[in-house]
C-alpha cells in the first residue's frame, strides 16, 4: 500500500467539489456501500417501523376527505426525527468501509464488521447516549400505542433532542470518523495519549462555523435530496396505478427508505469531508506524501545497503 | 492502489488531436445547479419586467384587447426564453450563460473545444428531459383537501432525479443533454503559478551545502518536498514537526547528519539544494566547491561544519 497512490484522490477540494467526488465515490463503490449500509440500517429501519408504523396505519380512501392527514404528518414527522438521529450509528459500517477504501482498492467485508465491532463499546458511548439515538429510542417507546398525539413526548422532548443532536452534529460532524478511523481511546491511560474527546475538540474546534454552515446546507441538500427521491415513488406510483395518493406502502416504506439512502449518501459526503477538513487543516496529503517517500526511501537505502 | 484501477477524483484528461494533453476539473451536479438557479432568476426577472412593460404599452395603444394580447405574447416570449436562453448564451458567450460564469464554469466538447451554436441549443432542449420526473400538484394538494377535487393532474415540479442519476453513472457528470451533443462542463481553474517557495529561514541555504551531492532527488520526492515548503506555513510548529519527522528520520540517518538537526529545516534545505541551487548551477558554470573535511560527521555539540542546525524547537 503506498500511501501517496489512494484510490479516492486526496486533495484540497471545496464544498460543491466535494458533493461532487462523493457522488464518483457512491458509484464506484455502490455495491459494498449499500450492502455496508444495509447492514447498520435494516435494524434500525425494523425498529423505527415498530416503532413509529401504527401512526400511518390510518384509514386511506380514495375520497380524500376521509384520510387522516394528521397520523401521516405525525409519523413523517416522527420518522425523519429518528433517521436524522439515527443516521451515524446506520452509516457506521460505510464510515469504516470507505476509510479503508481510500487505501485498498478492495476492503474485505468482514474487516469492516471486525473493525466496527472492536469499536463498539466506543461507538456506544459516542453515539448511542451522547449524541441522543437511546434516549430518542426510549422516547418514542414511551409514545402510547394507537393513542393520541403525545404533546410532552413527541411535541417537546423529541424535538428538543432532536435540536441537541442537531447542534452537537453541526459542530463536532466527524465522531464517527474519529472512532472508528483514528481509533482514540475514550480514556487517557497516559500522559500524551490523544482520548477521543480532545481529537474532536482538536479538529473541529478551529473549524467550528464553517463546519455549523456546512450543516445548515447539508439539511437543505437533504431535505431536497428525500423529497426528490420520494416524489419519484409517488411518480411511479401515479403512472403505474394511476393513483397520486400517499398510500401506506409508500408512506411506511418508501419514505424511510428515501431517508436512508439520503442518509447513506450523506455518510459518504461526509466522510469526504473529513478528508477535507484534515487537508486544510493539518495537510494530511502532505504527510501522506512524506511517509510514501520515506518508505521508499528506506526501501531504496535497504535494497542498496544489500 | 493496483495499477489497472483508476483513481477516484473529479478531473478528466483531455488529449487534443495536436497530441497536447490537457487536465481539467469536471463540475458535476452540486457545481452546476447554483448556476441552474442563477440563471432561472435572471430569466424570471427578466420575464416579468418585460412583461410588465408589453402589458402596459399594449393596455396604452390597444386598451380593451392589449391586455388579452399582452397575455398571449407574453406566452409566447415565455417559451422561446425558457427554449433558448442557455442554447444562445452559450452559443455567443463561448460555452457559458451568465449563471455559469459566476460560478466559474465552461461548456466543452468532450475534445476540448468549444462548442457550437447547434450543440449549445440541443443540449438545453434536453435539460427539460433531465428534470423528471415531474410530481404532480395532486401531492400537494392532499394537504389542502377543500381544493383536491376540482384540481386537475399538473406535472410542474421538477426532482431532477433523471439528470441526477445521469451524471452519478457518467464518469464525465454528463447529463442527458450532454451525452446527447457530447459535451461536458469543466471548472475554469485560474491557479497561480506558485514558482519557487520563499524560505524565511537562512540556514536551510547553509545547511543545503552540506548534503550529499550525490543524491539524487526522485521526481517524486520532489514533488513531496515542493508540496511540503508550499504547505508548511499553513502548518503550527508543533504539526511542521510532526510531518517533516516521517521523512526527516531517514533523511538524517542516511545524510550522517546530527541526530538533533531539525526535520523541518533538513527538508527546507533538500528543497533548496533542489529547486534552487541545482537549478542556478545548470544554468551557470560549476564553481568547484571548497576543500571541506568531512561536512557530513557531525561534532560533539551537533552541529556540521560549525554550523548549529538543531532546532530550537527540538525534535520532531
Amino acid at each position: 500500500m503506498q500511501l501517496d497512490e489512494t484510490r479516492i484522490a486526496v486533495r484540497e477540494r471545496g464544498y460543491l467539489d466535494t458533493l461532487d467526488v462523493s457522488l464518483q465515490v457512491f458509484r464506484a463503490y455502490f455495491s459494498p456501500i449499500m450492502q455496508t449500509a444495509l447492514l447498520g440500517i435494516v435494524p434500525l429501519m425494523l425498529l423505527n417501523h415498530y416503532l413509529l408504523s401504527w401512526m400511518a396505519d390510518v384509514h386511506f380512501s380514495r375520497d380524500i376527505a376521509e384520510v387522516d392527514l394528521s397520523g401521516m404528518f405525525r409519523f413523517s414527522w416522527n420518522m425523519a426525527l429518528l433517521v436524522f438521529v439515527q443516521a451515524p450509528l446506520g452509516t457506521m459500517f460505510t464510515t469504516s468501509f470507505i476509510g479503508k477504501a481510500v487505501f485498498l482498492d478492495q476492503p474485505s467485508f468482514r474487516e469492516v464488521v471486525e473493525d466496527v465491532w472492536k469499536m463498539a463499546p466506543k461507538l456506544i458511548w459516542c453515539q448511542l447516549l451522547l449524541r441522543g439515538i437511546a434516549p430518542a429510542i426510549a422516547l418514542m417507546f414511551l409514545v402510547e400505542r394507537y393513542g393520541e398525539y403525545d404533546g410532552v413526548l413527541e411535541g417537546f422532548f423529541l424535538i428538543i433532542l432532536a435540536l441537541y443532536v442537531a447542534i452537537l452534529r453541526a459542530v463536532r460532524p466527524f465522531m464517527n470518523e474519529i472512532v472508528l478511523l483514528e481509533r482514540n481511546p475514550l480514556r487517557k491511560k497516559a500522559g500524551s495519549i490523544m482520548t477521543i474527546s480532545r481529537r474532536s475538540a482538536l479538529l473541529h474546534g478551529p473549524a467550528g462555523g464553517d463546519l455549523f454552515v456546512q450543516a445548515l446546507g447539508c439539511v437543505c441538500l437533504a431535505i431536497l435530496l428525500t423529497l426528490s427521491l420520494y416524489g419519484t415513488f409517488i411518480f411511479i406510483q401515479g403512472v403505474w396505478l394511476n393513483d397520486w395518493r400517499q398510500g401506506p406502502i409508500l408512506l411506511k416504506f418508501c419514505l424511510p427508505f428515501s431517508m436512508w439512502l439520503v442518509a447513506t449518501f450523506m455518510a459518504v459526503f461526509r466522510f469526504m469531508s473529513y478528508l477535507g477538513l484534515r487537508i486544510r487543516q493539518e495537510g494530511w496529503e502532505v504527510e501522506l506524501n512524506l511517509r510514501a517517500e520515506a518508505a521508499r526511501l528506506t526501501k531504496r537505502v535497504g535494497g542498496e545497503t544489500a | 492502489m493496483p495499477a489497472d484501477s483508476i483513481q477516484i477524483d473529479s478531473t478528466v484528461k483531455i488529449v487534443t488531436p495536436e497530441n497536447i494533453a490537457f487536465r481539467y476539473q469536471l463540475a458535476g451536479p452540486f457545481r452546476r445547479f447554483p448556476a441552474y438557479l442563477i440563471d432561472v432568476a435572471i430569466l424570471l426577472t427578466a420575464y416579468v419586467i418585460l412583461w410588465c412593460v408589453l402589458m402596459m404599452v399594449l393596455s396604452a395603444a390597444l386598451q380593451g384587447a392589449g391586455a388579452a394580447i399582452g397575455a398571449g405574447v407574453g406566452m409566447v416570449i415565455w417559451f422561446l426564453s425558457t427554449w433558448l436562453y442557455g442554447g444562445v448564451f452559450e452559443t455567443f458567450m463561448n460555452g457559458q450563460t451568465p449563471g455559469k460564469r459566476i460560478m466559474g464554469i465552461r461548456v466543452l466538447t468532450v475534445n476540448g473545444q468549444p462548442i457550437n451554436g447547434l450543440q449549445a441549443i440541443m443540449r438545453n432542449v434536453f435539460r427539460f428531459a433531465d428534470t423528471f420526473p415531474l410530481i404532480s400538484i395532486q401531492f400537494f394538494a392532499e394537504l389542502f383537501p377543500a381544493d383536491a377535487a376540482d384540481m386537475p393532474p399538473m406535472f410542474f415540479i421538477p426532482t431532477f432525479l433523471v439528470g441526477l442519476f445521469t451524471m452519478t453513472l457518467s464518469k464525465r457528470f454528463q447529463r442527458l443533454g450532454d451525452l446527447v451533443c457530447g459535451t461536458i462542463v469543466v471548472i475554469e481553474e485560474r491557479n497561480w503559478l506558485a514558482g519557487i517557495a520563499k524560505l524565511d529561514d537562512p540556514r536551510a541555504p547553509q545547511l543545503a551545502s552540506f548534503l550529499p551531492g550525490d543524491f539524487v532527488v526522485p521526481q517524486s520526492m520532489g514533488r513531496a518536498l515542493a508540496t511540503y515548503v508550499d504547505r508548511r506555513r499553513f502548518f503550527s510548529l508543533a504539526r511542521r514537526r510532526e510531518v517533516a519527522r516521517h521523512l526527516g528520520e531517514p533523511l538524517i540517518e542516511l545524510f550522517k547528519l546530527p541526530s538533533d538537526t531539525s526535520h523541518d529545516l533538513l527538508l527546507c534545505a533538500l528543497y533548496y539544494r533542489t529547486f534552487v541551487t541545482d537549478r542556478l548551477e545548470e544554468d551557470s558554470p560549476r564553481p568547484v566547491p571548497p576543500p571541506v573535511s568531512n561536512p557530513y560527521d557531525p561534532d560533539k555539540n551537533g552541529t556540521v561544519a560549525g554550523v548549529n542546525y538543531a532546532s530550537p524547537l527540538g525534535r520532531g
